[in-house]
């Protein structure tokens, strides 16, 4: 589980030492939005910035660093955003049950290790396509960002520079990977929503995803528009992506909102936490078994019941 | 030169398959996944290792679990839960078999004519299928359920609402009874007892009552293949396919090869009129391309992937009805708890039904927790107490419908999974043309063509279609609280692709059907459909595998009689049972 951390560390690192282009203004929004501007916050010094004029052309690739380093932050903000889908749906004692204000004394999707077994079984099960996911992360999201929602100082404070660093990695490694993983565009999509559906979320301390700092009303409200007409994402980017890939976003943005809101009872009641696939065995009995009383007492489902009551009227066979 | 290629080793393919190599036809027989030859090696009762839509070993995808599952596109909220595999999705089946609703065949004069789809009925009338029914009934053998306390509840149910018992296989009016499955009985001790070391065949014979008929059925242990309890296609008639000279003084094996996904149908025209000619498949981990000639194919592949496969192949599509109508039966789920031991977890997860002809049917189903729970987490609308996007409904039910999420979840699970019922509720949903499969226009092509589109709205169904399923859902409600429930849910699903049927259809009209009578390809000849996209409706809503089975036999007769130059037998001859001890001995 991911502890919560505060997003409004002051910035300690120098602006790079060439100014390029500045980034635009609703695509620096649409990175805090999704949560990603907040990891800016955490770049390292020596790649924080441009290369010097005059560096050494061998050198590695700053940008490619960059990449290289952003990938395991997306990765660690998805597992914070979907630590916060799987408390939704099973609440639990964790943290992310507790900032939802939905909580319970039983171990629920977080503790199952729910939010990994969403990641993983939505990178391996849906290859977004690429005709839909990659205007939306990039050149569309320009519309997201100039909702008319105010960012908070701590986001605003992050330099135009390093913003542009790290819009260009992740453009970099959206263009460039052979497959988004799902689970990416799925964080970055919920935090989204969530943030310009519910402003404060930007505002509050606590964990890297703006949907995982939600009520549990508000995460409601993000899937309810997920799950609507027209998704807030879908509105904003129409005009810019036009009716036929709007139409295909929203398409696929229900059938993601589904997969959200029923996966999560596989990860929390299935042996998915406490299975040893080589062994094809249960470590110890799941939490959800114990919490249905299924099978009492077995970790190893029996291959029969006691259960033969005869047949119904004692007929056993129909003309 | 093959005789006969039948594409596609699930429901109704190795029926064809069995009945044509039983004749000494030629067969070769094409499964695009898994062999599934090594259940005790391969399958576990453990619910996510099975049904994991990424990598478990019952989903849509190769052999390989390493490899990535198959592309299926759906715009919209819903899953399609197929399975591929020896045995397709009746690998997952409850085995159910009821005949289908007469109301829905041409001629049917009942009183409630006017309550079936009779737009799109069979181009025949159910007279003609019944002796195919019979004779499918004694192939695999579909036999009377027992009772477990789940089923006792139901009836309980039931008969609190002073419903009539249903003592026939022909369904005549709305009643209720134990199903008929096509799960052996269970003798010896079976049913009786826990212990794994009392459950090996021959001392345990037919079902062990283990509750896990989904994950795949291998009870009782030790059982030949072909006396495994649930008579699944891997159990029954795959076995007699590939066995045929055991059990037929006539028959020929047929030849059975997996790993094989089939990307292209060949066609040639001669003397004026196409005519196939044989397939093309892929196979090895998909690094060969095979070429097989046949006199005549057969596609059974799915209500998904036999319309994927004649676009890819650009088969003549004159109507734009390829793919189109594909019905569901606009499942819906109701639950209820209890403050008793309902059994819900033991036993086949299906043994007692309902029938209200006319609307559909309500069937109990027993679920582990992980099925049980994603069960009342897929909605259509919304989730109770938050949102309900428009769909809130009230009923028999307790609030409103949609699914269960956070403490009210965890309520109704914490309960205990074995202190709830919940009843399938199956519609006569209506034939329409925008419900359909096609090639996605989002996904780029891959080695075996364009994937699949499935477009299947569950806001847009006919008023006749959400009239019956909302009719049918209030029965439900009022079985479970006629049988004790405290607390009744209605989950209002969203699509929940799983009785797949009619994306092929066969009937009577050129323009908006497929398939001829006969289920032969209109434009190409020597073109069979044997899976239940040939049916040509939702059968007015029971359960579509037996038709499908029956449907399929008739097929074989078919192309018998009209390519081989042989006679029909169905009506002549005496079925051999797929428990035949020569088809034991062979395997």
């Amino acid at each position: 589980m991911t502890e919560p951390r505060p997003v409004a560390d002051p910035c300690p690192f120098p602006e790079p030492s060439a100014a390029p282009d500045p980034i635009a203004t609703g695509r620096r929004a649409f990175l805090a939005r999704a949560g990603v501007l907040g990891l800016a916050l955490a770049v390292p010094p020596s790649l924080a910035g441009t290369p010097a004029y005059g560096a050494s052309a061998s050198a590695a690739d700053p940008l490619e660093e960059l990449v290289a380093w952003l990938r395991p932050q997306l990765q660690r903000l998805a597992f914070d955003t979907f630590s916060g889908v799987a408390a939704f749906c099973v609440p639990g004692p964790d943290l992310y049950s507790l900032r939802q204000i939905e909580v319970r004394p039983e171990a629920g999707g977080v503790a199952t290790k729910t939010p990994q077994f969403l990641m993983d079984t939505m990178d391996r099960y849906l290859p977004l396509p690429d005709s839909v996911v990659v205007p939306l992360l990039t050149g569309g999201t320009r519309e997201l960002g100039s909702l008319p929602t105010p960012l908070p100082r701590s986001l605003r404070s992050v330099g135009l520079g390093r913003a542009q660093r790290l819009d260009e990695a992740l453009t970099l490694a959206i263009e460039n990977d052979e497959h988004i993983p799902a689970s990416i565009v799925i964080a970055l999509l919920l935090n989204v929503t969530a943030s310009v559906l519910t402003p404060a979320s930007l505002f509050r301390l606590g964990f890297d995803s703006p949907f995982a700092r939600l009520r549990y009303s508000e995460k409601a409200g993000v899937f309810a528009d997920l799950e609507g007409d027209e998704p807030s994402v879908v509105a904003a980017l129409r005009p810019l992506i036009g009716d036929f890939l709007a139409d295909e976003l929203r398409s696929l943005i229900r059938f993601l909102a589904m997969a959200m809101l029923a996966l999560p009872s596989d990860g929390m009641y299935s042996e998915q936490s406490t299975y040893d696939r080589a062994a094809r065995q249960l470590v110890r009995r799941p939490a959800g078994w114990d919490q249905t009383r299924y099978l009492p007492g077995r970790t190893r489902p029996p291959d029969g019941h006691p259960e033969l009551l005869g047949y119904y009227q004692g007929r056993t066979e129909v003309a | 030169m093959r005789d006969v290629i039948v594409v596609g080793a699930g429901g109704g393919g190795p029926v064809v398959a069995a009945e044509l190599a039983g004749r000494g036809l030629d067969v070769l027989l094409l499964e695009a996944g898994a062999p599934h030859d090594n259940p005790a090696e391969e399958w576990t009762h453990f619910e996510n290792d099975a049904f994991n839509p990424a990598d478990g070993y019952f989903r849509v995808g190769p052999q390989d679990r390493s490899r990535p599952a198959w592309i299926r596109d759906q715009p919209q909220n819903s899953y399609v839960w197929n399975v591929t595999g020896v045995g397709g999705t009746t690998l997952h089946y409850y085995g159910n078999s009821p005949r289908a609703y007469q109301g829905a065949f041409a001629g049917y004069e009942g009183a409630d004519r006017s309550a079936y789809d009779t737009a799109h009925a069979f181009p025949f009338g159910y007279a003609e299928l019944v002796p195919y029914y019979e004779w499918v009934e004694a192939v695999l053998p579909v036999q009377t359920a027992p009772m477990g306390r789940k089923e006792r509840v139901f009836f309980d149910g039931c008969e609190a609402l002073g419903l009539p018992v249903q003592t026939t296989k022909d369904t005549h009016g709305v009643a209720f009874r134990p199903q008929e499955n096509a799960i052996l009985q269970p003798q010896g001790t079976a049913g009786r007892t826990a212990d794994s070391s009392l459950l090996h065949y021959p001392q345990a014979q037919g079902c062990t009552f283990c509750g896990f008929c989904a994950q795949g059925c291998r009870s009782p242990l030790d059982a030949p293949r072909n006396l495994v309890a649930k008579r699944s296609t891997d159990n029954s008639y795959v076995p007699m396919a590939v066995t045929a000279s055991a059990w037929s003084a006539a028959g020929r094996d047929a030849t059975l090869v997996t790993d094989a996904f089939v990307t292209q149908v060949h066609t040639e025209v001669r003397g004026g009129e196409r005519v196939v000619t044989g397939v093309t498949y892929r196979t090895n981990d998909d690094r060969d391309t095979v070429r097989e000639d046949g006199r005549v194919v057969v596609l059974a592949a799915g209500c998904v992937e036999t319309p994927r496969l004649w676009l890819s192949s650009g088969l003549p599509n004159p109507y734009d009805q390829v793919g189109r109508g594909l019905t569901d039966h606009h499942l819906d789920w109701v639950v209820g708890t209890f403050e008793k031991d309902t059994g819900a977890s033991r036993g086949p997860a299906s043994a007692a039904r309902a029938e209200f002809p006319g609307y559909g049917c309500i069937e109990q189903g027993g679920l582990p927790p992980a099925l049980q729970a994603f069960s009342m987490s897929f909605s259509g609308g919304g989730i109770r107490g938050q949102y309900d996007l428009g769909r809130g409904k009230r009923g028999a039910w307790d609030g409103v419908s949609g699914r269960l999420r956070g403490s009210e979840l965890k309520d109704v699970m914490n309960n205990g999974i074995d202190r709830m019922l919940s009843l399938l509720v199956i519609t006569a949903d209506d034939v329409e043309a925008h419900n359909r499969v096609r090639l996605s226009p989002l996904y780029p092509r891959d080695e075996h063509g364009s994937p699949a589109r499935v477009e299947l709205d569950g806001a847009r169904r006919s008023a006749a279609t959400v009239r019956r399923r909302d009719y049918l859902a209030n029965r439900a409600a009022e079985i479970l609280r006629g049988a004790g429930a405290k607390k009744v849910y209605r989950i209002d699903w969203a699509p929940l692709i799983l009785h797949t049927q009619s994306s092929m259809r066969m009937g009577a009209d050129p323009a908006d059907s497929v398939l001829d009578a006969t289920c032969e390809a209109r434009g190409v000849k020597r073109l069979f459909v044997a899976d239940n996209s040939a049916l040509a409706n939702s059968l007015g809503g029971p359960n579509p595998t037996l038709t499908t089975q029956a449907l399929a036999t008739r097929t074989a007769e078919v192309i018998f009689s009209t390519y081989f130059g042989g006679d029909p037998w169905v009506r002549s001859e005496s079925p051999v049972p797929s428990t035949d001890p020569r088809i034991s001995a062979a395997l």
